[in-house]
């Protein structure tokens, strides 16, 4: 089979970039390792613009790619840091970027101010393969009211901009609500306390329409595939994490009158992390330049990424939970909160298993998705 | 997307040949002679050993130029060790006019080459090997005496050449005492016995070498450098083995999904879940292969290689597993017992299954791989040896 070659190393200015972000986040992380749970921009201060990067320039956004994008999410990962990066300066702001209507522009020029947060109103294990959501009704022409009810959606608790896939007469629409006083949301008790999911209930609730049919559909699907991928570099470093921290601890702590990192179980087991991390920033690097550059490889590389990355990301924390004995499962200690957000991005844009299929689908190993009118 | 420059120069290749129905005429060995003689072998290779001083990246677009201008395709594994382990050594550590003397033949594969490293005292240990080597003046020639056992070499009863690995000086460290020398396999000294593998053939052999001898000009690298000498070689090798960058599909896993998608009536839920992580664990380690020869392109190799070494093989072995379950009828039977020459695509999968359980072990084991990736990537702390500066000789054994 012919496949592209992608370009899958980082240029200077890419490093350039991400040793500023490390910088900045580790710098807070480390003073307060246990602290700004449950704040979207956790660890991390205005001035580095995440809100903006992923925004266009004429709006006022600084228009990074989605390389760039996708290792600044591997850094937050690393420290758990921003975690409505994703939902909002990714996810949202691609949904929002994908509508040529004046209010979706104006949403983004206030976003790339950074005084307002978004968020897409679907469920968090949403794929981009599955059907246009039907769970908010749209009534109206412009000026729309949305009725429905949607569960476990990450970030809506932060936000104050709601993106809202409905049905209009039938129709995919993209609805724009503006103010969380519109709106009712109810945050969950959730497994990843850093990035709750809330219960997002529409009544009869003003919204503007930003985008119709096919320009919605496409939208939604962007704003998810942008996702799935960008979640992949957010697990590689929270896998990298996992692979320095444990090798630390294996360095220092005794038993038997040894250094337990001198066990070869230990050496193996850590090891065996060192790889997975190593092929998940590779197939995470091909999916990313997929979006970049080769829009026809982007389903498959977003596919593989995805099934790869949110699988190993939760073998490798659990390892590195096991290899760190009784204070790996102490609270005081950060492991459980990297072992939380795995598993809960293990579903987050389409689950592991969504996006095998796809992989399935796309080689024609596997039948298509069973859902009807869903798209590979 | 040719590129212009390495056209020409493959339009002029064959044009100098007589154009391509000429070059159609000759045997595979004339054809790939020919471009050895044109810098067209190994084109990152000075003028003279078969290159043109070319860059790494020139050989694929080089070989995708000759397919595109109807040259025959050689076979990639006429010789496997010498093209893809032994040749990259040598060059590297061996003098020009060692170079000039055995490069086109083995290009050309006129001469096999086999690699004698593995003893039955010294496998993952390797650099605890034996075999003894003393310096011995033949008919006025300075050179070396040779004794001792090698054992699993790959192709020696094949072979015209083996990269010998030999222990000079007994009373130094083990990694400071090995001498390493290109061997004349067709001497009476040498003596190789086939064994026979699971998989029923014999690819590879026991060694003895009895008296052996080598002229001193047949040495590569300086007296007692051979360690050094070594990891060059398992370097390549581990890059053959496990960095390969071919296309999607490429190998046993296109074999595997080919039949699968001829046979729909086999489909099962649970085995197309497994073709499909089959698949999709071969093709990142594919993209993963790609990224450490992107970086190695940039001059920054890492242990990765290592990485990829351990995860080819169990890619490898599970798409080989998987194919060998696909057709249960299949499961239970077997093509030859005796035969092992034939290239292994052209062979049944039971073949294939047991062939792959090979790739764990053969290149280094996949336990002394990750031991090294623990001591040099992740530094942890080292695990019990008997302390480095021990005399080879004083080693328990
Ligand atoms: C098909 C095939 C082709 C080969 N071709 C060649 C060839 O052409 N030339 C050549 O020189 N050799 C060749 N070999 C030999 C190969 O390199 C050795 O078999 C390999 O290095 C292992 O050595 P060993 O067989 O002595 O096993 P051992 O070293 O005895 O290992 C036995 C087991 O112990 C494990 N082990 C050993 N030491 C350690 C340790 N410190 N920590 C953890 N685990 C350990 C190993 O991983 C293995 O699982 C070939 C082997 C095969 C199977």
């Amino acid at each position: 089979m012919k496949t592209p070659e992608l370009d899958l190393l980082e240029s200077a200015d890419q490093t350039e970039l991400r040793t500023t972000v490390r910088k900045a986040v580790a710098h807070r992380s480390a003073a307060d390792p246990e602290g700004g749970v449950g704040d979207p921009w956790r660890f991390t201060t205005a001035d580095l613009g995440l809100a903006g990067l992923a925004i266009a320039e004429e709006l006022d956004g600084v228009g990074l790619g989605v390389r760039e994008l996708g290792l600044v999410a591997e850094e937050l990962g690393r420290a758990l840091a921003a975690p409505a990066f994703v939902t909002s300066a990714v996810v949202a702001t691609r949904a929002l970027a994908g509508c040529a209507a004046d209010p979706a522009r104006d949403a983004l020029r206030g976003l790339a101010e950074g005084a307002r947060t978004a968020v897409l109103v679907a469920p968090g294990p949403t794929a981009a393969t599955e059907e246009y959501p039907a769970a908010v009704q749209a009534t109206g022409e412009q000026e729309l009211a949305l009725n429905g009810v949607v569960e476990v959606v990450p970030g809506a608790g932060w936000a104050d901009l709601f993106v809202v896939p409905a049905v209009l007469d039938g129709r995919p629409v993209l609805a724009l609500v503006d103010g969380a006083e519109h709106v009712g949301v109810e945050v969950e008790v959730s497994m990843d306390q850093t990035r709750p999911v809330a219960t997002v209930t529409l009544s009869d609730t003003a919204a503007v329409a930003i985008a119709r049919d096919a320009e919605a559909e496409e939208a939604l699907r962007a704003a998810l595939d942008l996702g799935a991928a960008v979640l992949c570099a957010e697990r590689v470093g929270m896998m990298e994490w996992a692979v320095a921290t444990t090798a630390e601890y294996l360095g220092q702590r005794y038993q038997f009158g040894q250094l337990i990192g001198s066990y070869q179980a230990l050496r193996h087991a850590n090891a065996r992390m060192w790889i997975d991390a190593t092929q998940a920033r590779a197939i995470t690097a091909h999916a990313l330049a997929a979006h970049d550059d080769d829009p026809a490889e982007l389903p498959m590389a977003t596919g593989l990424a995805a099934a790869y990355t949110a699988q190993r990301a939760v073998l490798t924390i659990e390892q590195a939970q096991q290899l760190h004995g009784g204070i790996g499962f102490a609270w005081e200690h950060p492991l459980h909160w990297y072992l939380k957000r795995a598993m809960a991005d293990s579903v987050l844009f389409g689950t592991d298993e969504q996006h095998r299929n796809r992989v399935g689908a796309l080689t024609d190993l596997a039948p298509a998705p069973i859902r009807a009118g869903a798209t590979i | 997307m040719t590129d212009p420059i390495i056209a020409e120069r493959v339009n002029a290749f064959v044009a100098g040949l007589g154009g391509i129905d000429a070059v159609r005429e000759l045997s595979q060995v004339e054809i790939l002679g020919a471009r050895y003689d044109a810098g067209l072998a190994w084109v990152h290779h000075p003028e003279g050993l078969g290159g043109y001083d070319g860059d790494q990246t020139d050989q694929a677009l080089v070989e995708a130029a000759l397919i595109e201008a109807g040259v025959p395709e050689p076979d990639p594994f006429r010789n496997p060790l010498g093209t893809g382990t032994i040749i990259p050594t040598l060059l590297q550590h061996s003098p020009r006019e060692l170079c000039e003397q055995l490069f086109k033949r083995a290009w050309t594969g006129e001469e096999i080459w086999c690699q004698l490293f593995s003893e039955p005292g010294a496998g993952s240990d390797l650099a605890g090997l034996g075999c003894r080597a003393v310096p011995e003046t033949r008919n006025g020639v300075e050179g070396w005496r040779v004794n001792g056992q090698k054992v699993w070499t790959s192709y020696a009863h094949r072979a015209k050449w083996g990269l010998l690995l030999t222990r000079s000086h007994p009373e130094l460290p083990k990694n400071q005492g090995i001498t390493v020398f290109v061997i004349d396999m067709e001497q009476d000294g040498v003596d190789a016995r086939p064994l026979r593998q699971a998989t029923g053939g014999a690819e590879f052999n026991e060694v003895f070498l009895n008296d052996a001898w080598v002229p001193d000009s047949q040495r590569v690298g300086e007296v007692c450098d051979g360690w050094n000498v070594t990891r060059t070689t398992l370097m390549h090798e581990r890059m053959a083995i496990g960095g390969r960058s071919d296309g999607r599909e490429a190998g046993r896993i296109g074999v595997l999904a080919k039949r699968w998608r001829e046979n729909p009536d086999l489909h099962t839920p649970a085995m197309t879940d497994r073709v499909v992580g089959a698949w999709i664990d071969v093709e990142v380690a594919r993209i993963a292969n790609e990224r450490i020869r992107q970086l190695a392109k940039r001059g920054q190799p890492g242990l990765e290689g290592s990485g990829a070494k351990v995860v080819f093989a169990d890619v490898n072995q599970n798409a080989a597993r998987v194919l060998a379950r696909i057709d249960p009828t299949q499961t239970l039977l077997f093509d030859d017992w005796q035969d092992e020459l034939q290239s292994s695509e052209l062979r049944c999968s039971s073949f294939s299954y047991l062939r792959s359980r090979a790739n764990s072990i053969e290149g280094g084991t996949t336990e002394i791989l990750l031991s090294q990736i623990a001591d040099r990537v992740l530094k942890l702390p080292r695990e019990y040896s008997i302390a480095r500066d021990t005399p080879w000789k004083d080693i328990p054994r």
